[in-house]
């Protein structure tokens, strides 16, 4: 069938029956709230994760966002597809579930809720962090008043508890929310978030390197020579502008993961494809297409025009100080745009103050959304009795599966209680990302295979085009795999291997403080294979036949 | 110790003939080893495509926003198979059969009067051809949105059986009654109640049942603010109120409805209409389904449930 240029129109009756409620605009917005990297205070802190190269004045980071964006479009054009095809609620559970096995689909989605929830307990430090960097920066405009002492808050166990308690109840106050409130204020607080983004890239062209290493002596005791000479000495090594980069697969690889980590979320609202309204392939690329764009803006060209204003060589060696050494100023700190800008502007600090608010907002937001994101996720496994009925029942106030968001704010709680008890940051955060492998690497997969498994679901992808010879939708499996395996292996297989081969046991003690969290992630894993197994024995002693479930129904 | 009678219940297929194909498929294969189908209303479709005749052997079309000029006969059923699969009807026509179409509503009327039978007339003959000899029960409602005519097609039929107005015997224990009307929609639909006349018509067709509580009841329209009639509320041109980008949503069930189900508390409520509020519910002791819809994706949504000698054995929620 050719496509013809006249349109002969549609001819429709009244009656009745409309289908899903969540609009383009609330998937989108869904999206960039669900960021876990999206720094608006603190981006230029990420620098010192990869590499602190520049080229052509672009940094090494900013690069490698553009490159991870590309590929970032296939695995987009996967979703889109995918939630065509499969337009429910539960993400890469019911993709994986239908077109491969009900037993991946369980363990791809259990890990994905493992390290979903090691992300909320993550978020909430980093909210204790910006919560004292936004009283901090009110310390620098108002010198001698109640804020000029933040730098020495959150010192003991006390005083963290109790801030993120304030903080654990906002974003459960937010989460309990009636669905249409939730999406209101998530909306809302957004573009707040979206405007402060914008303050922060305008105002940077206010700044100059040298303004900020003036103003820092007075702001907070420290100068940046001070903070660089501390960095090299530590083994900092700054980049030069130049062509020669070569930091081999393995430092590539490294680089892109922390790219990659921050773009997590971008693909988020195929996961509530179920209340998504209209062409759902529309909405879902518009959404995902929309955040991917933002977050390669946030990464790259939002990031360098920070990082270059700011002081490339300064936010590089103070997050150095943060990431890896443990010793940044105030206490060990992040770099905080806002704060530098304040102390170069006193008079501004409004604006900034503005954009302090707007980068927590965005941080904090992140939990209530992924408890919302969670919960569709083990609502579908209710749904398939891969759980207790419990769990999926639908809270009428609420419209939503509230017991399971409680839950899972609640577990992520535990992580953050747990860095009380000496479980480090970067334990919990490798634990999360070994677990969040299965969910990088099952889309390529099912997008090769779903037209060869599932050729009844491949027709409803509404992409069903060739390109030499084989399906457009196995073309981006094929592209996505090339990207993320080797950035999978190298980044997270690699040190594994290597820290097995270097500490051997060691490397897999459970304790707290184990860096590696591989034990942990392993232990999570078994949890998961058994309460599948359980599962299909209460189910089968039930006389429930779980294949029924789902089973596939050829029309013809 | 009786054995329970497994049940297979969907809604709104909205003449989507993919779908349609797949519940039949799965009777005949015996997937949801279903003894009893229950059709909870709403078979016809709401759209009709002009595929028309351009005078030169070839025939254009739009269909899901894009446009098409048909080369062969091949094609011309290829696409009308297409158009029918998600539950549009396909009309071939000329330009001038179009203009007066659009220029006489009566016309247009008639049009999808025909349509809408032939349809469920083609879905009788399906299932007579396909199961007819399965031995499973087939009770094929119509609902609200549905013409007068279609019930014809379903009287004609040997196997195929229109419950409404009857009181079915699933078993020796369970009896059905079934109703085809919605409550007042925005639409004035073919087969609507005031809230008062539906309790009535309810109460008074229950008053016939050996065992009120442990009938099952087909109602088309789900019960008022029970969680399976959540729908998004319009505005006067018919369009979803959104706020800040979202979605006022409001129940839409029937009150005349919940009144009956609170007062006479049969063992099941099975429902449809509501295509976005799909899952179950309880009333008191009574346990309401609504399978929703996902018909026109060619997705076939259900629910199986058991029926025991007194009690509901156990029930969940498909999709195939």
């Amino acid at each position: 069938m050719e496509k013809a240029s006249t349109p002969s129109g549609l001819f429709v009756r009244q009656a009745s029956g409309l289908v899903r409620d969540v609009s383009m605009a609330n998937a989108l917005f869904f999206n960039i709230s669900a960021f876990v990297g999206t720094a608006i205070g603190w981006a230029v802190a990420f620098y010192a994760l990869g590499t602190e190269w520049q080229g052509l004045g672009i940094s090494a980071f900013a690069w490698m966002a553009l490159l991870t964006g590309i590929f970032c479009y296939f695995l987009g054009m996967i979703f889109a597809s995918l939630t065509t095809a499969m337009p429910r609620s539960g993400g890469d559970y019911v993709f994986t579930s239908r077109i491969i096995s009900p037993f991946l689909g369980w363990i791809e989605s259990w890990t994905l809720v493992g390290s979903a929830l090691t992300i909320i307990g993550f978020e909430i430090i980093v909210a204790s962090h910006n919560v004292q960097l936004t009283a901090i920066l009110l310390g620098v405009a108002f010198p001698g008043s109640v804020f000029s002492n933040a730098p020495n808050w959150l010192q003991d166990n006390a005083s963290k508890a109790i801030v993120g308690i304030i903080i654990l109840a906002v974003i459960f106050g937010i989460s309990i929310l009636r669905t249409r409130t939730f999406h209101k204020v998530v909306t809302g607080l957004t573009i707040f978030a979206i405007v402060s983004v914008a303050i922060s890239f305008f105002g940077a062209f206010f700044i100059s390197p040298d303004a900020v290493n003036h103003a820092l002596q007075g702001a907070i005791g420290t100068s940046s020579t001070q903070i660089t000479s501390a960095a090299s000495k530590a083994g900092f090594a700054i980049g030069t502008p130049d062509f020669s980069f070569n930091p081999g697969l393995i430092g590539l690889a490294g680089l892109v993961s922390v790219v990659l980590f921050q773009f997590i979320g971008f693909q988020f609202s195929s996961y509530i494809a179920g209340e998504v309204k209209g062409n759902v392939r529309r909405s879902i690329m518009f959404a995902v297409i929309g955040a991917l764009i933002f977050a390669v803006f946030m990464n790259s060209l939002y990031q360098d025009v920070l990082g270059n204003h700011f002081g490339f060589q300064l936010t590089n060696a103070w997050g150095y100080l943060y990431w890896i050494q443990g010793t940044a100023p105030l206490h060990n700190l992040p770099p905080y745009t806002p704060l530098l800008a304040t102390a170069v502007y006193p008079g501004a600090w409004p604006l900034w103050l503005i954009v302090s608010v707007g980068n927590t907002v965005l941080n904090v937001l992140l939990c209530p959304v992924y408890a919302v994101f969670l919960s569709r996720i083990v609502l579908a496994w209710s749904l398939d009795r891969q759980v207790p009925e419990w769990f999926s029942v639908v809270n009428e106030r609420t419209n939503a599966p509230l017991r399971v968001i409680i839950l899972a704010i609640l577990l992520g709680a535990v992580f953050f209680v747990l860095t009380f008890f000496g479980f480090s940051l970067a334990s919990t955060t490798f634990f999360g990302i070994l677990l969040a492998g299965l969910t990088w690497i099952m889309p390529g997969i099912n997008a090769i295979l779903i037209p060869y498994r599932r050729p009844d679901l491949y027709q409803l992808t509404n992409n069903t085009r060739r390109f030499l010879g084989l399906p457009r939708l196995v073309w981006s499996g094929i592209i996505w795999l090339i990207f993320i395996i080797p950035v999978y292996a190298a980044a997270f297989v690699y040190p594994v291997v290597q820290g097995l081969h270097s500490q051997g046991g060691t490397y897999l003690t459970l304790s707290t403080s184990n860096s590696s969290g591989i034990s942990w992630a392993l232990i999570f894993i078994l949890v998961g294979i058994v309460v599948y197994f359980v599962m299909r024995l209460v189910n089968t002693s039930r006389g429930i036949n779980v294949k029924m479930i789902y089973q596939e129904l050829p029309p013809d | 110790m009786a054995k329970s009678l497994r049940c297979y219940m969907c809604s709104d297929l909205h003449a989507a003939n993919r779908t349609y194909r797949k519940l039949l498929n799965a009777v005949k294969n015996n997937v949801y080893e279903a003894q009893v189908v229950l059709i909870a209303g709403d078979l016809t479709g709401k759209a009709i495509v002009p595929i028309i005749a351009q005078g030169d052997g070839r025939y254009a079309a739009t269909f899901l926003d894009r446009n098409y000029m048909i080369e062969s006969g091949t094609e011309l059923e290829k696409l009308k198979e297409s158009i029918s699969d998600i539950g549009y009807y396909p009309y071939v026509t000329d330009r001038d059969g179009v203009k007066a179409l659009q220029s006489d509503p009566a016309q247009m009327h008639e049009l999808f009067r025909h349509k809408m039978i032939e349809r469920v007339g083609e879905w009788v003959a399906l299932a007579e051809e396909r199961i007819g000899k399965s031995g499973v029960q087939f009770y094929m409602m119509p609902g609200n949105d549905d013409d007068r005519g279609v019930d014809e097609m379903i009287a004609r039929s040997s196997y195929v059986v229109n419950p409404v107005g009857k009181t079915i015997d699933l078993n020796e224990f369970h009896e059905m009654i079934s109703f085809d009307f919605a409550n007042h929609t925005p639409w004035h639909t073919p087969r609507e109640w005031d809230e008062e006349e539906y309790y009535e018509h309810v109460k008074a067709s229950a008053s016939g049942l050996k065992n009120v509580h442990n009938a099952v009841f087909m109602i088309h329209v789900p019960p008022y603010d029970s969680g399976i009639d959540t729908a998004p509320e319009l505005d006067k041109t018919m369009r979803p109120k959104v706020t800040m980008g979202d979605v006022l949503r409001i129940p839409v069930g029937s009150t005349g409805v919940r009144k009956a189900i609170q007062e006479l508390q049969p063992l099941v409520t099975v429902h449809g209409h509501v295509h976005e509020a799909g899952g179950q519910s309880k009333i008191g002791r009574t346990t309401c389904f609504n399978a929703g819809s996902e018909a026109n994706q060619g997705i076939l949504r259900g629910f199986v449930f058991d029926l025991g000698k007194d009690k509901l054995e156990r029930a969940f929620r498909v999709q195939g």
